[in-house]
């Protein structure tokens, strides 16, 4: 009877009573019964819409705009203009600035298919899956390191973000994707890719000297079931794990049903790909061999543990039996959760092998170095897998995981009744009413994961696509229909444009599944294609619209300008440059940090050539966010980010003004548009300037503007240099106008044109 | 120009059409809008009537505000409350006569905790501080202390997003830039909400508790690094001029403008603009405000500066105060960023490390307001997202406390050596002059010389309030 709260979720005051055991459906009320997004996808008509000014309607997802618009009076607004909409959807699509050869390559291409011509060929590019995957980075929160004080590193994360990117790319298919992340191992053991994409099921942050190994594993599982629930669901199960949810129908027995899925999961950064008969064979040979040499190990093993005992010492004061019993096991005979538990702990004792002999009596030394030489005989017997990876992946141990149970309030060490792995109540249909039954794929994996995954990705899910979808769309527009991307629940408005939602669901599951088919569809509406917020060249049309009071931004009657993401600004100025190294994959590469920047001393900057790949790439240390990038809202690690924040603060404009990164890129400008303006006038120049970072050529009223800049600055650098004095003080230098055109240069990398899409 | 920087007034009431064209016309381009010009007016306002600020003396005579942020939530049980009864109970349950409650740990049933501290009367007026806070207490004829606090939240996402926004969900705007909309900044040089941790790690809720939520882009907090550099990049580089730079700048701003122009209304790009002025008057300025060297040794070390332990929130005190000194409207430190204030285990390690890490700072920071007459004309606020319970937690430590707990106001045409409010003689539940949040911001308002119920903001057809259409100023503060 008691009632329960939760310090974690930020939503609850006082919550119902008691707990609901798990085939005790509670009564739900008729409003989170038929919450709309727990309804099944249908696909609506198309609606009727009358004649419209402005952009005429391309495709479908027009339709659905503008019929909701027309109850308004409203239309969409006039198309943009070519440049405008190619800026826009070059960097949308591929996360970078068109080229100044694109851009008069599409602007001179008079042909009716030249914009799908270049969606497909952006769509097409390797530059697509940098940009889009980033967004799925953001969610599951990636990062290179675990977090917490010390912030150790995760050396091989990285493979898990070179998949995401790939994956977009080859355009797998989106239930494929997740089913990769869930269950990789037991869906596709042959496939690394799939093997390599269950790192996401270890990309908690973790604290590496934690002292209470029971709660570090609680938390790693909650902090997983919390991500699923937000990145997959869209629902804010996390909030459920001390109590039932306040707002929305979920019970904190859906939240550790959920979570026992993967209670078998233990970490491997070493695994063995083949087909499930090919790893059988394997497992049974290795079994052999493990048998074969048990006496070998098992006496080896009784020697090293007390000089370990010994090398830890007051180290293994902390941790109660079960865990010194997990250190203390034979890692090739330990349980699930004995794997789980010494993961944690094991890391603690600080070992140093190579001082395990002064911990030996002189007999115990000899008789190990006896057993060590016959190990390495029985090792030329040791079988060997068809193929082995090295990854940060998951895997299982046996078909029998450790227990899953309710905890009272929450705590670790509270522990209520057994809970078998189930779906949220809320969701579950007539088919899925008892808890699913699960087929071991192999004799070391239960199988849990894969049902979850095939659960998730089945087509009549309601949340799974219509999340994803709007993903998409929020990507595309800078807002979702959905206000709030990673909670689909009660407390949050419903869709601006609920048909329009589960239509383009509905397309995007006949269509198997295909993100691009998306992208298709959105970039190639009329919608997409308009103009942004009342552009225009008629200043006296501005001022009459201002009076006026708009119309909301999610109507969509005009395209919604948006800030470039952090990434973009840094690919963008590097790429202005001509510097960007557009080299793909590896390791996290760290470039240079501000001056005296507290944190350096965690930084090994890269060699050069690497200091300027894209952003992407960017060593993600959790606790060291690189500085340019948290300036401009990249998001905390730690939580999964649905949707950035977009701050505009002073020090944002002190960091482009005064960083040597940007003078740098600046100056670089300065040199490629002399150079491919390929002439000494200075018009020619500044023109390249222009189409390099603008995409455009200046206007008149620009180039007047900017020549009378080259020439005021040219006499402030020369009355500002204290070394000219006598005849020389104040007298213009030839290098001046070079001088003054570099800052020219850094001023249109600082420009809104330069930082905002239209 | 000609153009009073701290008319905000007149700029409130302008509406956006005539705004854009006094921006427009505003004259020769960089340097020559006043911020508060920015930062006012971006909603049409249609009546006089509605004008957010105004300087009426209408409880306080404060500035600035100074917000001593205590995250994870400090035990005023062991800080500012005392309770005899809970060591004479210590181990037993609260009696039945005290409500239940429901904790975030489920510990109403647990056993009383007894509190370690020992207790002296500071000031003339015997206020009663607990050695944990053996500095701030030489400082109790300063202090108005609320005992009678209360939040919504049970746990910490909502209790620190309450305390800062009124709400327990993101999405209104903070205190920091309610005020910074209400009043402006009086120093075109520095932003007008000023934001300072101790650690590398935010507190829940991230850059959104100093948001400015459904207001323009502009009011937001501006997050200073901790650390000696709390701004990088503050210094023009090398070679480069000051005019060179500035000239720079115009340009800049000359290509911002015609992008603007061509453009709907936007706050997003005029923030931008007015960020690039900011920026500009920040390099002029900030680096003397934030050059803790100028201060004398003796200086530095009243507020601890001199010690390990009280280094980095001493740095941070000291920065608030010539912060405030120059103008800046609302400055909001954080102890113990990333909820380190949460003692659910081992509070006598927790509270001794982060009261010792903030007592010597608080006291330093008040005595030295009031030695150079600043106390009156800035509110120093102290507290955290709730307070603590008295029932143990995990045997030595205890659970959060929304139901009753202390914030302390100082300065600010504030009546020091006072105690209002109280809790129940356990400390559980505030019993007289309960004061919601909402109270406690209407109050802070008050302080400032603003009406919590006319400062609004247009959204949507309505009038929003910072305090959310609830509160009442607890007028005893002032006396």
């Amino acid at each position: 009877m008691a009632a329960k709260i939760c310090w974690f979720c930020g939503l609850c005051l006082i919550l119902g009573q008691g707990i609901g055991f798990a085939d005790d459906l509670p009564k739900f009320s008729d409003a989170e019964r038929n919450h709309w997004a727990f309804q099944p996808v249908k696909r609506p008509g198309i609606p009727a819409i009358g004649p419209t000014a402005g952009s005429q309607p391309q495709n479908e997802v027009d339709a659905f705009i503008l019929a909701t618009l027309q109850k308004d009076r409203l239309g969409l607004s006039t198309p943009a203009d070519k440049l405008t909409l190619l800026r826009r959807v070059t960097f949308d699509l591929v996360g970078l600035p068109p080229t100044p050869t694109e851009a008069a390559e599409f602007l001179a291409d008079d042909s009716p298919d030249a914009y799908p011509r270049l969606v497909e060929r952006l769509l097409a590019s390797p530059h697509y899956g940098e940009a889009w995957g980033r967004m799925w980075l953001d969610l599951v929160r990636f990062a290179e390191t675990a977090g917490f004080n010390a912030d150790p590193a995760r050396p091989l994360a990285y493979k898990y973000r070179d998949y995401v990117i790939r994956a977009f790319n080859r355009g797998v298919p989106y239930d494929r994707f997740l089913q990769e992340q869930l269950a990789g191992d037991e869906l596709f053991p042959d496939d690394a890719e799939a093997l390599t994409a269950t790192g996401y099921c270890r990309m908690w942050a973790d604290e590496s000297n934690a002292s209470n190994i029971h709660l570090a594993r609680q938390l790693a599982l909650n902090d997983l079931t919390g991500n699923l629930g937000a990145v997959v669901l869209g629902l804010s199960i996390g909030c459920a794990q001390c109590h039932d949810h306040k707002f929305d129908p979920l019970l904190q027995t859906d939240f550790y049903q959920l979570q026992a899925f993967f209670s078998g999961i233990v970490l491997e950064d070493k695994v063995p790909v083949g087909t499930h008969d090919q790893l059988a064979i394997y497992q049974k040979q290795r079994q052999e061999w493990l048998d074969q040499t048990a006496a070998i190990r098992h006496e080896l093993h009784a020697i090293e543990r007390e000089a370990r005992i010994k090398m830890a010492g007051d180290r293994r004061m902390k941790f109660p039996q079960d865990v010194l019993t997990a250190i203390d096991c034979l890692p090739e005979e330990r349980t699930t959760m004995q794997r789980q538990l010494a993961f944690w702990s094991e890391r603690q004792m600080e070992y140093k092998n190579d001082d395990l002999p002064k911990h030996l009596s002189e007999e115990g030394k000899a008789r190990r170095n006896d057993l060590l030489k016959q190990l390495a005989d029985a090792r030329e017997n040791q079988p060997k897998p068809p193929r082995e990876a090295s990854l940060m992946a998951v895997a299982e141990l046996s078909v029998d995981p450790p227990v899953t149970r309710l905890l009272d309030s929450g705590s670790y060490d509270k522990p209520l009744q057994e809970l078998a792995p189930h779906y949220p109540v809320i969701l579950r249909r007539a088919a899925t009413l008892q808890p699913p039954t699960f087929t071991a794929p192999n004799s070391r994996s239960s199988g849990r994961r894969s049902e979850l995954a095939r659960w998730l990705t089945s087509s009549d899910h309601p949340l799974t696509y219509r999340v994803w979808v709007n993903r998409i769309w929020q990507g595309h527009f800078g807002r979702g229909l959905v206000d709030n991307a990673n909670d689909f629940g009660l407390l949050t408005p419903p869709p601006t444009h609920p048909e329009l939602l589960d239509w383009l669901t509905a397309e995007f599951i006949a269509s198997g599944f295909q993100t691009k088919h998306l992208h298709r569809l959105i970039v190639l509406s009329a919608t997409y294609q308009q103009r942004g917020d009342a552009k225009t060249d008629d200043r006296q049309a501005v001022e009459s619209s201002v009076a006026m009071n708009p119309p909301p931004v999610t109507s969509l009657a005009s395209f919604p300008r948006q800030r470039l993401s952090s990434e973009r600004i840094r690919d963008s100025w590097l790429m202005s440059a001509g510097t960007l190294n557009d080299t793909m994959f590896g390791p996290g590469v760290r470039p240079e940090l501000p001056p005296n920047f507290a944190g350096a001393a965690n930084w090994k900057v890269s060699e050069p050539v690497d200091r300027t790949r894209r952003s992407v790439y960017i060593y993600a240390k959790r606790n060291l966010p690189y500085p340019l990038m948290a300036a401009f809202d990249f998001p905390d690690m730690h939580d999964s980010c649905g949707c950035r924040t977009r701050t505009t603060i002073a020090p944002q404009a002190l960091m482009l003004l005064n960083s040597g990164l940007i003078l740098n890129a600046a100056r670089q400008l300065a040199d490629r548009a002399k150079q491919e303006a390929g002439s000494a006038d200075p018009d020619a120049q500044l023109t390249q300037a222009w189409k390099t970072t603008f995409g455009r050529q200046p206007n008149e009223r620009e180039l007047v503007a900017a020549r009378k800049f080259m020439a005021d600055q040219q006499q402030v650098i020369a009355g500002s240099d204290t070394k000219r004095t006598g005849e020389d003080a104040g007298r213009i230098k030839p290098s001046d106008a070079d001088e003054a055109f570099v800052d020219l240069c850094h001023a249109l990398l600082n420009a809104n044109e330069f930082l905002f899409i239209d | 120009m000609g153009v009073d920087m701290r008319e905000s007034d007149f700029l409130h009431r302008l509406t956006a059409p005539s705004r854009r064209d006094f921006l427009r016309h505003a004259g020769g381009g960089f340097g020559a809008i006043a911020l508060a010009g920015m930062m006012a007016g971006e909603q049409p306002r249609a009546a006089a009537g509605e004008v957010a600020a105004r300087r009426p003396h209408f409880f306080g005579k404060a500035r600035s505000v100074i917000f001593l942020f205590m995250d994870g939530g400090p035990s005023h049980l062991d800080t500012f409350d005392p309770k005899p009864l809970v060591n004479e109970m210590a181990g037993k349950p609260l009696p039945k006569s005290i409500k239940r409650v429901i904790t975030p740990m489920g510990v109403s049933e647990n056993p009383l905790l007894a509190s370690k501290r020992t207790w002296k009367n500071y000031g003339e007026c015997g206020m009663p501080v607990s050695d944990w806070y053996a500095h701030v207490g030489e400082c109790a004829d300063d202090l108005c202390v609320i005992r009678s606090c209360t939040s919504d939240a049970l746990n910490h996402v909502g209790g620190v997003c309450q305390m800062n926004t009124g709400s327990i969900l993101a999405g209104r705007p903070s205190l920091g830039a309610w005020v910074n909309y209400g009043l402006g900044s009086e120093n075109q040089n520095l932003p007008g909400f000023v934001v300072l941790m101790d650690s590398d790690r935010e507190p829940p809720g991230g850059n959104r508790v100093w948001g400015s939520g459904f207001m323009p882009a502009t009011h937001q907090g501006t997050k200073f690094l901790p650390g000696k550099r709390p701004i990088l990049y503050l210094d023009t580089p090398e070679g480069i001029s000051d005019q060179r730079q500035l000239s720079k700048l115009g340009f800049i701003d000359k290509l911002n403008r015609e992008h603007l122009a061509l453009r709907r209304q936007d706050t997003e790009l005029e923030a931008r603009i007015a960020s690039y002025e900011l920026a500009y008057r920040m390099q002029a300025q900030a680096p003397e405000a934030v050059d803790l060297a100028s201060e004398t040794q003796q200086t530095q070390d009243s507020y601890g500066m001199n010690d390990k332990r009280t280094q980095a929130f001493g740095q941070n005190c000291l920065l608030a105060r010539r912060l405030v000194e120059r103008g800046v409207r609302f400055v909001q430190l954080y102890s113990g960023s990333g909820s380190k204030w949460d003692a659910h285990s081992k509070i006598e390690e927790n509270h001794s490390l982060h009261c010792g890490e903030t007592d010597k700072p608080i006291a330093g920071l008040l005595k030295d307001l009031k030695q150079r007459g600043l106390l009156d004309e800035t509110l120093v606020v102290w507290g955290g997202e709730f307070g603590r319970t008295p029932m143990s937690e995990k045997g030595d430590g205890r659970d959060h406390n929304p139901y009753g707990f202390t914030m302390w106001l100082a300065g600010g045409g504030v009546q020091g050596g006072q105690i209002l409010g109280s809790t129940d003689e356990f400390g559980m539940h505030a019993v007289e002059g309960k004061t919601h949040i909402h109270s406690l911001h209407a109050t802070i308002l008050a302080a400032l010389g603003v009406d919590h119920t006319e400062l609004t903001y247009r959204l949507q057809g309505r009038s929003e309030r910072a305090t959310v259409n609830e509160g009442e100023v607890v007028s005893r503060a002032f006396g």
